[in-house]
């Protein structure tokens, strides 16, 4: 089957190779200016890219250092912590709290010194 | 800014390169696509001189928007879409244009009196015939005939179906050969 094409070589801005090459150069000079920021924008991210990375690795190494420094020394910290239980954490006086635990019911005299000697 | 460097790299690798400011990437994208986009902008203006003037216009917009691709390897659907915006708008774009001219081109050189003259004229009158036209139609036929798009780009690009770019072409090509008669016809393969 044949396929009549139109022929739009009168039209055809890439038809004159020269004039096309104008064409091409006029866009070019247009453009340079845009282009030559986008070479200096470059130029300074890779500038910037080429430091980030050994500072991005010393960043890491002195995070991991840290946190195994500050892990070593709040380790009693916590298992202290867990002992005290909530109560003491909040402040109730550490009497009072195994009271509490124990379901053992104070006298008012005991209860008031407990409360002192929470103070 | 004459060159090949380049001219072998698919349009991802190009804009990529443009990206980063190589005037010999984004030339070899200029050479590429220059005559699709400009197949837009004459079909939606219906003007040579104005569609030359909106295609060089939409390449220099297309280097300031190139962080905008989404994706790089659809530049041509990317820049056809500056292209069709730019000629829709282009009265008010003129105004703008009169005064930040971009240079132009002449036309007609001294080298070929004759063979300019002849062009200048066939030109004339292929130019007359698309005004038959509508701006669809013209986009279709001048991205198939012109720059030999396959009915599946010209779908994806001008947003129509496949069924609907055939019957374009087929409608844009019988009223060109009714107004043109046999003078500007060339018998190819189908695709």
């Amino acid at each position: 089957m044949t396929d009549e094409r139109i022929d739009f070589s009168g039209l055809d801005p890439t038809a004159d190779a020269e004039r096309f090459d104008d064409i091409v150069d006029s866009i070019g000079e247009a453009v340079a200016p845009a282009l030559a920021a986008r070479r200096a924008r470059a130029g300074v991210f890779g500038q910037v890219s080429g430091w980030w990375r050994p500072l991005l690795a010393a960043a890491a190494i002195a995070g991991i250092v840290s946190a195994a420094t500050l892990a070593g020394v709040q380790t009693p910290a916590v298992e202290s912590e867990e002992e005290l239980g909530l109560a003491e954490a909040i402040g109730v006086p550490q009497q009072i709290a195994q009271w509490v635990r124990s379901d053992e019911v104070p006298e008012p005299a005991e209860l008031l010194l407990a409360l002192e000697d929470g103070r | 800014m004459v060159s090949d460097k380049g001219s072998h790299l698919p349009d991802a690798i190009l804009v990529e390169r443009a990206r980063r400011g190589d005037s010999a990437a984004f030339e070899a994208l200029v050479r590429r696509h220059y005559r699709a986009a400009y197949g837009v902008a004459l079909g939606v203006l219906g003007n040579s001189m104005d569609a030359e003037d909106v295609t060089q216009d939409a390449f220099v917009r297309a280097v300031e928007r190139l962080d905008e691709i989404r994706q790089p390897g659809r530049f041509i659907a990317w820049l056809l879409q500056i292209v069709r915006n730019r000629a829709k708008n282009y009265h008010s774009y003129r105004r703008v244009r009169a005064a930040q001219p971009l240079e132009t081109v002449a036309v007609a050189g001294p080298s070929d009196p004759g063979g300019d003259a002849e062009r200048a004229e066939l030109r004339e009158v292929l130019e007359s015939a698309l005004e038959e036209l509508s701006p669809i139609q013209r986009q279709v036929v001048l991205l198939h005939d012109m720059d030999g798009w396959k009915h599946k780009e010209i779908a994806e690009v001008l947003e129509v179906s496949e069924g609907m770019s055939r019957q374009h072409l087929m409608v844009a090509r019988r009223a060109l050969r009714e107004r043109l008669g046999a003078q500007v016809l060339r018998e190819y393969r189908d695709d």
